[in-house]
């Protein structure tokens, strides 16, 4: 037990220090981490909303909808969260190498990182959930007893969850050994999962969304409510956190709590029972699966060809990135995520809640939609905003660490060189350009493609813009001296510029928005370009002229 | 030919790391870099290879200045510097590929040569590996490989021998002797004074920034004492300058 105790503190402990929240010097809250802002934001939205909608239900006198949603909610964001997470504890950590040849048993070590795995969503719950089951408690006047319950309930919520998903790891993992590259197969099985998620997400909610007033947003509320009580059968232990928190003083309570530590404790249980069979064995069978594969001889004539220069060193680039998968996850999955979550929303959901409208109201808006200035300045901030997701220029320079001395000694000139290292930003900006406006042409068929293409050229200058002046960032702020990929994004300070320029450009472009209000559509579009264009030829001169300053950080 | 001429170079203003050097490496020489932790081997290495500006002086390879024209400079030069961890996500036949198109190098000429030079070496075989699962003197190894594709005249070589195995220590070192036979010249720094002794036909030792030697190891003898090792010269000329300073 001593051995899991202290093993957990290490694994939760490493974990809290690479998010860099919390600066140990200052006994201070790190305000300069990116996380830290995320998370106050995400509080205070989750705060908002939970208010207004306890609000509305209190006074329409059903305040146990509430609930429903809730747990549903809740459930979803956990489970993604453990998706995420889950195998990148268990099997792929790097801290398994350091860890294994140490006197542990199997179990010890797949409690301690279970344990690791139950505080992230611990720590998630405190930020989703807390407040607002509180704010439902003070706001429905609940008992005292409730918030004792709720205590109790978010305490236990997680864990069936984590052992679920982990139980489903485990077994995924007895396969993964057959596979070479474990990086590509990790990033998969994640993706696969989480659609997977998604998928009984929608068919979950379809045809509930039938909303014209607020007697029918009720009754849709409550329908959501029956809904989720059919689907939290599933999940086991939504229905009984359900039952506790609606009846807190009930004796049935305390049943329906008995009945969710029966199901956790016998989930923890199958869970030990399999990972006691299994756990050591994977990991160490994928150790030596990976070092035992056979090692294919080479035909150098057929292996090699000549490249532009140009074309090899952006094909390297790539490589660069999407082999290294913290790379990929720091600079490319969040954003695909994004887009797979946006196509989603707009192909699957849309449709559904525009034909549960009886008046068309939206399909009618969205026909008779005016495009004017202002339109195309929400769609370009849409766009400047999804740009901002994405550090692939603001660490092109970072990502090479020590071996960034190699663009200094080739002979290509730095200016050419700088050009290369911004192509993967401009592919992924442009290819969120096409995603995002390939959607409004989706949601308004009737559009002019002409001014479609057009917002399109603002877009790519916008994006060639960006990418400029994040790897200019990069270059005057290098950090290459880093141990781990890890810290190449997380201890850097850069990602603030990125922000900062993100809100500049839409104050700008809401600024150009106003001043061009009453101009025609054709006119405002084409001056806009001319801006945008300006802009990016003076930056690209500026690159052009002081390219061996801008390197010199480089040594 | 690599000239470098009165070069200085400072971090802080008013302390200057490299304080004036001047010397040159010769057609057809081998010239060994001597001096202790911090003396300014790898700052000189650095201003030759152009990963640091020069602040006064100038560098010339083949005549081909290294800050006026510094990409037909750099042609001039295959340099390895003293950490091998590059590109370790591409596999060794990629990365020796990538490296050949940087110097325009041609198929032909790249096949025969990635053939020859990985066989040499020993590391044909683990050509379709990544270079993450190479040990620390393979990607030595490959990293000289990468150098030598395209056949530079002007070889830089910051502590090349370090994590070679002897095998492979022995056919660099060969490499080397070869190439300065061929007209070439061979400029690299090192600790082990035993393989400056033996290798070197002309030895700089820098101290403190500044170049306390130029010149054979029999010149370095009449200078101080007759029978003297390499290893005792140097540890006569480094106190001597210590002292004097």
């Amino acid at each position: 037990m001593k051995k899991i105790i202290s093993l957990s503190n290490v694994f939760i402990k490493e974990f809290f220090e690479n998010l860099h929240i919390f600066n140990k010097e200052k006994g201070k809250f790190n305000k300069k981490s990116m996380f830290f802002w995320l998370i106050a934001i995400i509080f205070l939205g989750i705060t908002y909303i939970s208010y207004q909608i306890i609000t509305f239900l209190v006074d329409c006198g059903q305040p146990e909808i509430f609930l429903n949603l809730y747990f549903f909610v809740l459930v979803v964001l956990l489970l993604f969260q453990t998706i995420l997470v889950c195998a990148n504890i268990f099997f792929f950590s790097k801290d398994m190498e350091k860890v294994l040849p140490m006197p542990l048993n199997p179990v010890e070590l797949l409690l301690a990182k279970f344990n690791t795995l139950l505080c992230m969503l611990y720590i998630s719950e405190g930020i989703l959930g807390l407040v607002p089951l509180t704010l439902y408690g003070l706001l429905s006047h609940a008992y005292f007893v409730f918030f004792i319950w709720e205590i109790f309930i978010l305490a236990i919520f997680p864990i069936l969850l984590a052992t679920t998903v982990s139980i489903l790891m485990l077994f995924i993992m007895r396969f993964a050994r057959f596979i070479r590259n474990k990086d590509v197969f990790q990033i998969v099985i994640t993706v696969i999962l989480i659609i997977l998620v998604c998928v009984l997400e929608s068919k979950a909610l379809q045809g509930i969304f039938r909303i014209e007033n607020d007697e029918q947003a009720i009754e849709q509320f409550s329908s959501l409510g029956q809904k989720v009580e059919e689907v939290g059968k599933y999940f086991l232990i939504v229905n009984p956190s359900i039952s506790i928190l609606s009846n807190p003083v009930d004796v049935k309570s305390m049943l329906s709590f008995i009945q969710l530590l029966i199901y956790n404790v016998m989930g923890v249980s199958i869970f030990i029972l399999i990972g006691k069979m299994t756990y050591l064995k994977d990991i160490l069978m994928n150790l030596v699966s990976y070092s035992k594969k056979k090692r294919k001889l080479i035909t150098i004539k057929e292996s090699t060809k000549y490249h532009n220069k140009a074309i090899s060193y952006i094909a390297k680039e790539l490589k660069m990135l999407l082999r290294e998968p913290i790379f990929f996850m720091q600079c490319i999955f969040p954003v695909m995520i994004i887009l797979i979550t946006g196509i989603m929303i707009i192909v699957v959901l849309l449709p559904i809640i525009m034909q549960a409208m009886q008046d068309e109201s939206i399909s009618n808006a969205m026909q008779n939609l005016s495009f004017n200035a202002e339109v195309v300045c929400d769609i370009l901030i849409v766009l400047q905003v999804l740009f901002s997701i994405s550090n692939i220029s603001l660490t092109a320079i970072s990502r090479e660490g020590k071996n960034a001395i190699f663009i200094k000694h080739i002979p290509i000139a730095l200016y050419k060189q700088f050009l290369y290292k911004n192509v993967p930003q401009i592919i992924l900006n442009l290819l969120i350009s096409v995603v995002v406006l390939g959607m409004i042409l989706y949601l308004v068929p009737s559009i002019n493609i002409l001014y479609l293409f057009m917002i399109f050229i603002i877009a790519t200058l916008i994006n060639f813009i960006n990418s400029y002046l994040m790897l200019i960032v990069d270059l005057r702020r290098p950090n290459l001296d880093w141990d781990t990929e890890y810290s190449v994004v997380k201890k850097s300070d850069n990602k603030l510029f990125q922000y900062a320029l993100m809100i500049v450009n839409v104050i700008f472009l809401m600024y150009i928005a106003s001043v061009l209000e009453d101009t025609n559509i054709l006119i405002a579009l084409i001056i806009e370009i001319i801006i945008f264009a300006i802009i990016f030829i003076i930056i690209d001169r500026c690159i052009k002229k002081w390219q061996n300053k801008l390197f010199n950080k480089i040594i | 030919m690599i000239e470098i001429k009165k070069v200085s170079k400072s971090y802080k203003k008013g302390s200057n790391v490299i304080d004036d050097i001047n010397f040159d490496i010769k057609d057809g020489e081998i010239f060994g870099f001597l001096g202790p932790n911090g003396a300014g081997k790898t700052t000189t290495i650095k201003m030759m290879t152009g990963i640091l500006n020069i602040d006064d002086g100038d560098i010339l390879v083949d005549g081909k200045s290294v800050t006026e024209q510094p990409i037909e400079a750099k042609k001039q030069i295959g340099f390895v510097s003293d950490n091998p961890d590059m590109f370790l996500r591409l596999k060794g036949i990629e990365y020796l590929n990538f490296i050949a198109d940087i110097y325009e190098v041609t198929k032909e000429t790249r096949d025969k040569r990635i053939e020859e030079l990985t066989k040499e070496f020993g590391i044909y075989e683990v050509l379709n590996d990544k270079i993450q699962s190479y040990s620390h003197g393979m990607r030595q190894k490959i990293i000289i490989v990468s150098v030598l594709l395209h056949n530079p005249k002007n070889w830089i070589l910051d502590e090349p021998l370090t994590g070679l195995d002897p095998e492979a220590a022995f056919h660099l070192k060969n490499k080397m002797r070869e190439h300065a036979k061929a007209g070439n010249s061979v400029f690299f720094s090192t600790h082990i004074l035993e393989i400056a002794e033996k290798m070197c036909d002309r030895i700089g030792i820098i101290h403190h920034g500044k170049l306390i030697f130029v010149g054979t190891h029999e010149e370095m003898k009449k200078e101080l004492r007759e029978n003297a090792s390499l290893e005792e010269l140097f540890m006569e000329i480094t106190k001597r300058n210590e002292e004097n300073n």
